[in-house]
């Protein structure tokens, strides 16, 4: 069952007087569990098509489904709860806030819902996660304390904390050297088989591509290729401006 | 801790240039106010304590004036100096007052302003600017008492020589200090027993006496009292403020003074043939006029104390927390019997003199009004810059799940934490600085210091209520600062987190 259905969304920003289509008649969906690769050179689409899945963007045209569920008439406070109970982020640049420390960065999407969570429960289960991504040993460091790779990884365990079914990252690896990207890719991976979390990446590391289950390759606004590993078919389209 | 609070702290120690240019603003404003409202309550004070201990006792009693607001100065009124009224049915009204099982003691006074003078006219070369010729250096304010319970209700003088007025005795008791500068103007040395001559003003117009010094007065206390203030006999009193028989006298004028009176012909009065038309017989010849010259009936009346007159009764409580509820009670009384007599507190005694503490909070609150208007466009300024800085972290608690509610939350914790400690610390440096003046015991020098000092020293004090009333106000500063910044926050869209650098 499709998670995720992308049907036939355009993006176009107004760059003063022009247009820019971002985003140019794209279809797809993803099914729950997939582990899957947006790809794409720089200006290819990708993080517009990211932010549109979060639900931080809308398109111009054609609709966005989450779980079954047309996003378009969302309220901004529909869409900020879909994001906290949904969805879970992972930006390029970490964004850790950076006056709290690991165990509470983690904990702070937790604090935003309205859900109580009993205290020790919640506290396992933080500590479950830190232990997960390997920082133990690092749960009272501020950010600015942590290496690129330590941080991306609080971030990683930030967006699983409130058990999302589906987790977006940003080209998370971008500001990482080779090895240690390749040790996130393989955290999000292992995540995905133990939780059975939707994760999908953009990334234009051919590397990191090659890792995914289900690659999506976009140029100029279009898909251009869309298989799952091992199968040539494709099963989305692009009906833009051929 | 709430997560915007445990933010708020963190933030405040994280930015701290930021923290430190809107902290030193609230600061400054929390200290200005303490040591500004300590100047003020002090000022108050002094004042209330100089009028209520000598003047005006707790509560005060006058007559109605449709002319304005009487208070122990006269009447406040816009065309100049109107009659003071006396209290209509003095011995009831007295006998009211003393029904309240709260009133301790009280006694019946008048006043009026009065000049001394030496008997010459002012010569050119007296230079005003000089200390002996500055006409406030001989001016008076009289109060005309009754000796038989005055010294009893206010005990606020010492005695320098001679002795207090006793009984029907008359004479002039007047301050040691005042009596020097009379006697540097007159160049003579002035003692008890000599004699000066004083004019008194009133509405009726002025009058001359010729009182004998029966005592100088010096102040017990360190209170704001001017060294005007005199004590006369009450007759005396009565005489120079106009308060005679003849004051009261109805004139009967002939039919023709009242037809003349009465006409709305000036021309017909002060035409141009007036010295052409001029009767060469108006009725006027020696004898009638010797005869009416001849006839002092007027006269005497004019001079005759209306004995019984007063124009103010001023009472001393037992209870000072019953103050309100005596003149709330006394005011509902002389309305019930259709008395015109008002009942009031030591500000309204005080007139001009209590409404200036008000006037120079108002002035002070004025200011700090401005100075807050800068401090919040400034301060405004700079959470703005914070928030632009704190786009990506804003955008990302955006996308991550926190509504437009918590970001608003977040900043509010941050302008008002910010706001408490730095107020707070601003306040106690304002304490400090308030116990040091104090410490100091400056001397006020002359008599607008005074008033400003409430008193001979500078005793500046805080109160609770001004202290966390200068605190309450600078976070409500910081608060207000803080609402255009948030409504910049909340315009920021998720989709800033991801394009944090």
């Amino acid at each position: 069952m499709a998670i995720i259905e992308i049907r036939d969304v355009r993006k176009v920003y107004p760059l003063g007087k022009v247009e820019v289509q971002a985003v140019k008649g794209v279809t797809f969906s993803i099914e729950k569990g997939d582990f899957i690769s947006i790809a794409g050179p720089s200006g290819s689409g990708k993080s517009t098509i990211l932010n549109m899945i979060g639900l931080i963007d809308k398109p111009t045209a054609g609709e966005v489904f989450i779980d079954g569920k047309a996003t378009s008439g969302l309220s901004d406070k529909e869409l900020t709860r879909f994001r906290h109970e949904v969805l879970g982020f992972i930006f390029q640049s970490f964004n850790l806030i950076p006056v709290l420390n690991v165990w509470e960065n983690i904990e702070f999407p937790l604090l935003l819902g309205k859900t109580k969570i009993p205290a020790s429960e919640k506290t396992a289960w933080i500590d479950w996660l830190i232990a997960e991504v390997g920082l133990t040993e690092w749960k009272t460091h501020k950010p600015n304390e942590l290496s690129g790779g330590q941080r991306q990884r609080v971030a990683i365990a930030r967006a699983l904390v409130t058990k999302p079914q589906i987790v977006l990252a940003d080209e998370p690896t971008a500001n990482l050297d080779s090895t240690t990207g390749e040790q996130i890719i393989e955290l999000m991976k292992k995540i995905n088989r133990e939780l059975d979390t939707t994760f999908i990446f953009s990334t234009h590391d051919a590397k990191i591509v090659d890792v995914a289950d289900h690659i999506i390759r976009l140029r100029d606004g279009q898909i251009t290729e869309n298989r799952r590993r091992g199968e040539d078919n494709v099963s989305g389209s692009s009906r833009g401006e051929e | 801790m709430p997560v915007t609070l445990r933010i708020a702290f963190r933030n405040l120690f994280e930015h701290k240039s930021k923290s430190l240019i809107i902290g030193i603003l609230l600061a400054l404003g929390a200290f200005v106010l303490v040591v500004g409202n300590s100047f003020i309550d002090a000022s108050r004070q002094g004042i209330r304590t100089a009028f209520t201990d000598n003047y005006t006792g707790d509560v005060f009693v006058s007559g109605v004036s449709p002319d304005g607001a009487v208070s122990l100065f006269g009447v406040t009124s816009v065309g100049g100096l109107a009659a003071t009224p006396v209290i209509p049915d003095f011995d009831k009204v007295l006998a009211t007052i003393h029904d309240s099982p709260i009133v301790d003691k009280a006694t019946g006074i008048a006043t009026s302003y009065a000049l001394v003078t030496r008997g010459d006219e002012p010569k050119p070369a007296d230079d005003n600017s000089k200390e002996e010729n500055d006409p406030a250096s001989r001016f008076l304010f009289l109060f005309g008492i009754d000796a038989h319970d005055y010294w009893t209700v206010f005990n606020s003088i010492d005695i320098a020589s001679g002795s207090a007025l006793k009984p029907g005795q008359a004479g002039l008791v007047i301050n040691e200090k005042q009596l020097a500068k009379i006697s540097k103007w007159m160049g003579r040395t002035l003692g008890v027993g000599d004699k000066i001559i004083v004019q008194g003003f009133s509405s009726s117009g002025m009058k001359i006496r010729e009182l004998t010094i029966v005592a100088t007065y010096r102040q017990k206390g360190d209170g704001a009292s001017p060294e005007q203030m005199a004590f006369v006999d009450i007759d005396t009193l009565r005489v120079m403020a106009g308060m005679t028989v003849g004051a009261n006298e109805a004139i009967t004028l002939t039919k023709s003074e009242t037809s003349m009176l009465s006409t709305d012909n000036t021309d017909a009065l002060f035409g141009d043939n007036l010295f052409d038309a001029a009767p060469t017989n108006a009725g006027f010849n020696e004898k009638l006029i010797q005869s009416q010259l001849a006839d002092t009936t007027a006269r005497e009346k004019a001079n005759t104390a209306d004995t019984g007159a007063w124009q103010f009764i001023v009472i001393k409580t037992k209870n000072h927390a019953g103050v309100p509820a005596l003149i709330k009670s006394l005011n509902a009384t002389f309305q019930k019997d259709g008395i015109a007599a008002v009942a009031g507190d030591w500000q309204k005694a005080a007139g001009p003199y209590g409404q200036s503490v008000d006037v120079i909070r108002i002035v002070f609150t004025i200011a700090i009004a401005i100075l807050s208007i800068v401090a919040i466009i400034i301060i405004m300024n700079t959470f703005v810059i914070s928030v632009i800085e704190r786009t990506g972290e804003i955008g990302t608690m955006r996308a991550i799940g926190a509504e437009k509610g918590f970001i608003r939350k977040l900043f509010a914790a941050e302008a008002v934490v910010l706001s408490l400690i730095f107020s707070t610390i601003g306040a106690f440096l304002g304490m400090g600085f308030v116990a040091i003046l104090r410490a100091l015991r400056l001397e006020a020098g002359n008599t607008f210091l005074e008033v400003l000092f409430g008193g001979k020293y500078l005793s500046p004090f805080v109160t609770p209520v001004s202290f966390f009333l200068a605190i309450l106000a600078m976070i409500a500063v910081g608060y207000i600062a803080h609402l255009y910044p948030v409504s910049v926050a909340l315009k920021i869209q998720p989709v800033r987190a991801m394009q944090q650098d």
